[in-house]
């Protein structure tokens, strides 16, 4: 097991150097000036040469993406040109704020959605199955944005249960993101529901289920214990895979809800053209992604017992 | 009268919803089994061999199958009475059932010992410790070698024989009175068919316990069935002692499955006997025999009126005009 994930750590060394060609050539060829960005149109032509000297883009090109290289492998991809500010450290309180904003929703919402699915699969095709399927279609056809700004307005600014928007650090931060929290649950719920419930729909027409049930099984056994650990696979293949995006954080709740995560500052890179944020933040993405291919594939192992990690 | 029989199950008729309507799957099936007997469902792919087996388990889709009318007594009381709990109390514990897919059957994520002590965990209430130990020893009734650590072993790092094996000791486990084996053999080669085969008989004696088989094996039907009923389009043409049909078979379709058997003597390049046509098709039911138009006997009587089963002698009948009596 321990060589297996040594193993897949090497083999991650050529996919990381070819992403990392990728956004390099990405942003070296393609794209704005940065210098350019920077100084604005009017800029002397001594100012614009010794920015990119301080930038080191006046290096030959291979130098700068062995610089770009040493800066994935340091974890130190420089300083944000807007705000001078390390990008690692950026990196790693945004992704703190990113996470305590996405990962408790996350892990409750699949929680949720399970255990709904797992009901919905017991009555299948009976009343409470054919409404909730109408409600969770209903609630997928909801734009995410109507859901923010309807509660947002309802409970935050109506009813006065929570802080419209902002977000403080430490415990108080709760207050903040709790209604972003039951937001983010209620968007995932349909569609989170509606996979589960047909994995386990699908898995319940197995053989294996058809000989637990000649062995005398009752529905709920045949459920919670045959059909739930076989559909374990499938769920964590579509579950762990949105993990780098919950770092990554949500987008949408980041900008309307005010928090500093990594959603918002790379929007905010975007707009002010900073691109060691843009390239630091796209390479660990990348990075992170491939931790959690390897990490999915070591999960499997626990639930399967035909993966052999070798 | 009921009484007499193990199983017995009258005239009874199936019907099935589908997208192109409601069709009959089964017809006025009539059987009876008595208790450590072997009866042997005989019949092309579609006739209706394991419907008829998973109607006796209460198995049938839930809203696809109706029940049109009949009983299906076991041990006295109609099965078709019974409250879904009650059902489930007999399945796997008085009637238990294999399958003919021994890859397949057992759930992959559960070792073997966890699947054969679910039994005992069901219908026993055992603690999880005694189950295992009993589904220790059921393995060993089954024959497999050192059931003590195999019992922490997962399906796939068997073989098909010995999956069907743990099969046998789940169905097994609870002494059912009667198991019902569905082509329990089909997927296995040869040699491991005849060990399962013996398996399954010795433990029929051993366990006092009334076996039906399903198949189209006939070469099966012949070392293993008590008595046989030949299945053809949802209905039993002919039934009888195993020494009837196979010394005197009377309906022309198990005349035709007899000699369509290979023969050893059978000329080398010489052409096998067969059944021209094929199986109408469910939706293309009629009230007069399912066989007319493939039968070499067929005539206008049989198309327009039906034939109910005549008994020639003791038990042995058959559904057709123009019997060689």
């Amino acid at each position: 097991m321990i060589a297996y994930i040594i193993r897949r750590l090497l083999y991650m060394i050529p996919i990381i150097l070819g992403v990392a060609l990728l956004i390099f050539c990405l942003f070296t060829f393609f794209g704005d000036d940065p210098v350019r960005v920077a100084l604005g149109q009017h800029a002397s032509p001594d100012a614009i040469a010794n920015l990119q000297h301080l930038w080191g883009l006046d290096k030959p090109i291979y130098l700068q993406f062995i610089d770009f290289l040493k800066q994935i492998v340091t974890f130190d991809y420089g300083v944000s040109f807007s705000t001078g500010q390390k990008l690692s450290d950026m990196f790693m309180e945004g992704a703190f704020v990113s996470l305590s904003l996405t990962a408790p929703p996350f892990v409750f919402g699949i929680f949720i959605s399970i255990s709904i699915a797992l009901i919905l699969a017991y009555y299948r095709d009976s009343f409470i199955d054919h409404m909730a399927r109408f409600i969770i279609i209903m609630s997928m056809s909801i734009s995410y944005l109507v859901y923010i700004i309807s509660l947002q307005y309802v409970l935050a600014y109506e009813l006065d249960l929570f802080p419209i928007m902002g977000y403080e650090p430490g415990l108080e931060s709760i207050t903040y993101l709790f209604l972003p929290w039951l937001i983010i649950v209620i968007v995932a719920l349909g569609p989170n529901t509606r996979i589960f419930r047909t994995l386990f729909l699908e898995e319940t027409s197995a053989d294996y289920v058809r000989t637990a049930r000649a062995k005398g099984a009752g529905e709920a056994r045949v459920l919670f214990k045959h059909v739930l650990k076989n559909a374990l696979i499938p769920i964590i293949t579509n579950t762990v895979v949105a993990i780098p995006f919950l770092i990554l954080g949500a987008f949408l709740m980041e900008r309307f809800f005010s928090i500093p995560g990594i959603g918002a500052m790379i929007i905010t890179a975007i707009n002010e053209g900073d691109f060691p944020v843009l390239k630091g933040m796209t390479m660990i993405i990348a990075i992170m992604y491939s931790f959690f291919n390897l990490l999915t594939d070591v999960l499997y192992s626990f639930v399967d017992p035909r993966v052999k990690l070798s | 009268m009921t009484n007499k029989h193990l199983l017995k199950i009258n005239n009874f008729t199936l019907s099935f919803k589908s997208n192109r309507g409601k069709f009959i799957a089964l017809e006025e099936i009539n059987l009876g089994l008595d208790s450590g007997k072997t009866l042997a469902l005989v019949g092309e792919s579609g006739c209706g061999k394991s419907i008829t087996a998973l109607s006796v388990l209460g198995l049938l889709p839930e809203n696809a199958a109706t029940v049109e009318k009949g009983e299906i007594f076991f041990r006295g009381d109609n099965l078709l009475n019974y409250h879904k709990n009650d059902l489930r109390k007999i399945r796997g514990n008085r009637i238990a059932m294999i399958f003919q897919e021994p890859m397949t059957a057992l759930n992959p994520v559960y070792t073997i010992g966890d699947q054969v002590a679910e039994a005992y965990r069901i219908h026993k209430g055992f603690s999880r410790r005694k189950s295992l130990d009993l589904a220790v020893e059921m393995l060993d009734k089954v024959k497999i070698p050192d059931p003590g650590s195999r019992i922490n072993e997962y399906p796939f790092q068997l073989s098909g024989g010995m999956r069907q094996r743990v099969l046998i000791a789940i169905a097994l486990a609870c002494q059912p009175d009667l198991l019902i084996a569905d082509e329990p053999t089909t997927a296995l080669d040869v040699t491991i068919q005849a060990q399962i085969l013996k398996l399954i008989g010795d433990l029929q004696k051993e366990m006092g316990t009334a076996v039906i088989f399903i198949t189209h094996d006939l070469g099966l039907v012949a070392e293993m069935a008590d008595s046989v009923a030949i299945m053809y389009a949802g209905r039993i043409i002919e039934e009888g002692g195993v020494y009837d049909i196979f010394d005197h078979p009377k309906h022309p379709y198990t005349q035709g499955l007899l000699t369509s058997i290979p023969k050893i003597d059978t000329p080398k390049g010489g052409k096998l006997a067969t059944i021209k046509g094929i199986v109408p098709s469910i939706y293309n039911r009629h009230a007069g025999c399912m066989f007319y138009d493939r039968c070499p006997k067929g005539q206008n009587a049989c198309f327009t009126r039906p034939k109910a089963p005549e008994p020639f002698s003791g038990k042995h009948e058959a559904a057709c005009h123009f019997v060689d009596v």
